[in-house]
């Protein structure tokens, strides 16, 4: 398998803190550790993510930018289905209103997940920056597969497993 | 929910929205908004009436300190929108003083009561096209520029 036609793993960011001025800022690794068991590695490492936004059960207090258990569920459930196992990391960004976004992005396509405060989930497929309708809109694996698919022209991706 | 857009909020109205750190990505180099600025989880986005803060000093010195306390650290940016750019989104502008601290400067962006969650998504997130990013933190030159 050639390396340069793998897609991108693993992602290096500046994490998000109380503190920090930081903007979100991703790059991409190009080797996929297969090692990690069977693909599985990338929801762990998402559902890890979703969880340092989600409400701490133990405690009253709803922080302006937390998503409740129920939402964090729902949003596991979704990204549990999804049978693709190499994919882009997403971005995770908290939405105002107690939601989540979630961003899978290629070089001229993304994917964006949101789920509400009240636990609705929305999928939307952009490419170049512009909204698009798929046909199998709402189906998260669809689109994720349409996400590594290559756009005409490009070469296709080797590991679309 | 809101249940009709307040035009008393007049169209060429600049709204002010602060923007976490996160709500900005790198684009060619340059720092832009993303679709995450402007859409919220409950549907009604907070934003603040610019001329009845008092302008971006006014919101600095009387809406930052609030909003400091309820984020847990300090903006360093903000978006600011005109109601006229928010409505050709298709999207409603309605007063909520009630929901910070009686300001009645604080209105909220959301939906009309026959928008699908999915088109608010859309619209709502293409709002960051229309969006001016402002860096607050040391001076108020413009990051980007509306399209």
């Amino acid at each position: 398998m050639i390396l340069a036609t793998m897609p991108p793993v693993i992602e290096y960011r500046q994490e998000f803190t109380r503190e920090a001025n930081t903007t979100v800022e991703s790059a991409w690794a190009q080797v996929a550790p297969d090692s990690y068991g069977q693909g599985r590695w990338w929801k762990e490492i998402v559902f890890s993510r979703i969880s340092k936004f989600e409400r701490n059960p133990e405690t009253e207090e709803f922080g302006t930018f937390n998503i409740s258990e129920q939402v964090a569920q729902r949003l596991r459930s979704n990204l549990s289905k999804v049978t693709l196992q190499s994919l882009p990391l997403p971005t995770i960004v908290p939405l105002s209103g107690h939601g989540l976004s979630l961003a899978w992005a290629t070089r001229t396509r993304a994917i964006e997940l949101s789920v509400f405060a009240d636990g609705d989930v929305t999928i939307d497929a952009l490419e170049a920056n512009n909204y698009v309708d798929l046909p199998d809109a709402g189906d998260l694996d669809a689109m994720l597969r349409w996400l590594i698919l290559p756009a005409e022209g490009q070469p296709r991706h080797a590991a679309a497993r | 929910m809101p249940q009709h857009d307040d035009r008393t909020v007049h169209d060429h109205i600049s709204l002010i929205r602060a923007v976490r750190p996160d709500w900005l990505s790198i684009e060619d180099g340059q720092q832009r908004l993303n679709s995450a600025t402007f859409k919220d989880g409950s549907l009604e986005a907070s934003c603040f009436i610019s001329e009845e803060v008092g302008g971006l000093e006014g919101f600095k010195r009387d809406i930052l300190p609030r909003l400091e306390e309820e984020w847990g650290f300090r903006p360093t940016h903000v978006a600011t929108i005109t109601t006229g750019a928010v409505r050709a989104a298709e999207l409603w502008i309605y007063r909520k003083p009630e929901e910070f601290h009686n300001n009645p400067a604080h209105v909220v962006i959301c939906p009309s009561n026959e928008m699908s969650k999915s088109k608010y998504g859309r619209k709502a997130g293409g709002l960051k096209d229309a969006a001016q990013l402002l860096n607050i933190a040391d001076e108020q030159e413009p990051n980007q520029t509306a399209e």
